[in-house]
């Protein structure tokens, strides 16, 4: 009986991706492409710009593949280029194209309508909340919450302690929390 | 306890009483409903990696035939624009060339602009938002049934369509997928939907992630306090 051969990590494809095969980076974006997209899709609730970036980001894994370090996870490394190239895109593209959208939108009359918006209306004020965090917090909260990163790793990829890592999720969330409750608070 | 939950105890320690960490807390689970939006451009986005020299015959093929669908999808979506209409008037000329671009012998490319095209065609034809479901359901690539439950999305569906969906995520092999149907029909508050919510909640071989998708879907059909 034949063992199956074992799947490459991460850093066995990155070598080889470094040593010329190239072919080898298709195997990282199906492995990793979803949560980069994923992440670059929160960060700027934008799909487009998003889609765009995940496809740089893995562009970028290729052109600066010496500089990755074998020894070191691939993860952290992977999440700092989409940081980089999520700042880089924001500086090209007009933001929020999302909220156009949304402000274009034709509002619909029936009764189901106003009942199928609850669940939608606070992810909307979520989505909101988080677009008004600083980019600092807002990417810990989002490498913490959905990718599965220790708050060393995310601290690798922030560039910053672990310590300060949980810092920056807490204010994260308590910003939010008080985000939520300002756009709440009827006007007078 | 997995990283997801370790992440949130650690930070719950730095909160400074109970009160901050339920809130904390609360706000940590809401933010599970944060879509990170369908992947688009999987398959045909890996064929860019490719190196020069090292580019084997397979990959120009590939390339090739990708840009000829190119051009066939732009030449088909010339045909398929759909005019500005009142309700009611004839749809002929777009159904047949909408049909013909989704049938399976199709490239990938072609049906995903097609999928395009019947999300514009479904907001006044019954027959398009068949066809959504159709393509949401069983076409083999999950971009293209996420691209038909995005186009659903944007209608409102009546009752046996909510039923056929919420009967066909068991089938559905795409985690992803299966998470975009969750949110597609907890919108909708059928309590027919609910068996079929209950089900994958309790499946211990659906990912864990389509299962807590399935646990909010239910957690939003719970009634309002009115105290």
């Amino acid at each position: 009986m034949t063992a199956n051969p074992p799947t490459p990590s991460d850093a066995a494809l990155m070598a080889a991706v470094r040593s010329g095969d190239t072919e080898r980076l298709e195997e990282l974006f199906r492995r990793h492409h979803r949560q980069v997209y994923g992440f670059l899709r929160r960060a700027s609730r934008n799909e487009a710009l998003a889609d765009d970036l995940t496809q740089e980001v893995f562009l970028r894994v290729l052109r600066y593949r010496s500089s990755f370090d074998g020894r070191r996870p691939f993860l952290p490394w992977l999440f700092r280029i989409a940081r980089n190239v999520l700042a880089d895109g924001f500086q090209k593209q007009a933001p929020a194209a999302l909220e156009a959208r949304q402000a274009n939108a034709i509002p619909d009359p029936r009764p189901s309508a106003h009942r199928r918006l609850e669940g939608r209306e606070r992810l909307a004020r979520l989505e909101w909340a988080l677009g008004h965090l600083s980019a600092e917090q807002r990417d810990a909260l989002l490498l913490a919450r959905f990718h599965d990163l220790s708050y060393s790793d995310i601290g690798e990829v922030l560039d910053c302690s672990e310590g300060a890592v949980k810092g920056r999720v807490f204010r994260a969330l308590r910003s939010i929390s008080e985000l939520l409750q300002t756009e709440a608070e009827p006007t007078l | 306890m997995n990283q997801n939950d370790r992440n949130l105890s650690e930070v719950l320690e730095l909160a400074k009483s109970p009160e901050e960490r339920e809130l904390l807390s609360v706000l940590w689970r809401d933010l599970e409903g944060l879509a990170d939006g369908a992947p688009p451009k999987t398959a045909l986005a890996s064929s860019k990696f490719a190196a020069g020299p090292r580019t084997s015959r397979r990959r120009l093929l590939q390339a090739a035939a990708l840009f000829a669908a190119g051009i066939l999808t732009g030449a088909l979506l010339t045909r398929l624009a759909v005019p500005n209409r009142g309700a009611g008037e004839a749809s002929a000329p777009e159904r047949p060339a909408l049909e013909a671009a989704l049938a399976p012998h199709r490239s990938a490319a072609q049906r995903l602009a097609a999928v395009h095209a019947t999300g514009e065609a479904a907001r006044t034809e019954p027959w398009a938002r068949e066809e959504l479901i159709r393509r949401a359901l069983r076409d083999p690539v999950p971009a293209i049934q996420l691209a038909a439950l995005d186009a659903l999305a944007q209608i409102e569906l009546p009752q046996d369509a909510l039923e056929r969906l919420g009967a066909g995520i068991p089938a559905t092999t795409s985690p992803i997928v299966q998470i975009r149907l969750l949110d597609l029909l907890a919108a909708y508050r059928s309590p027919s939907l609910t068996a079929a919510f209950e089900q994958l909640e309790q499946d211990d071989r659906a990912d864990p992630t389509v299962r807590r998708h399935a646990a909010r879907a239910l957690a939003l059909r719970q009634p309002r306090s009115t105290t």
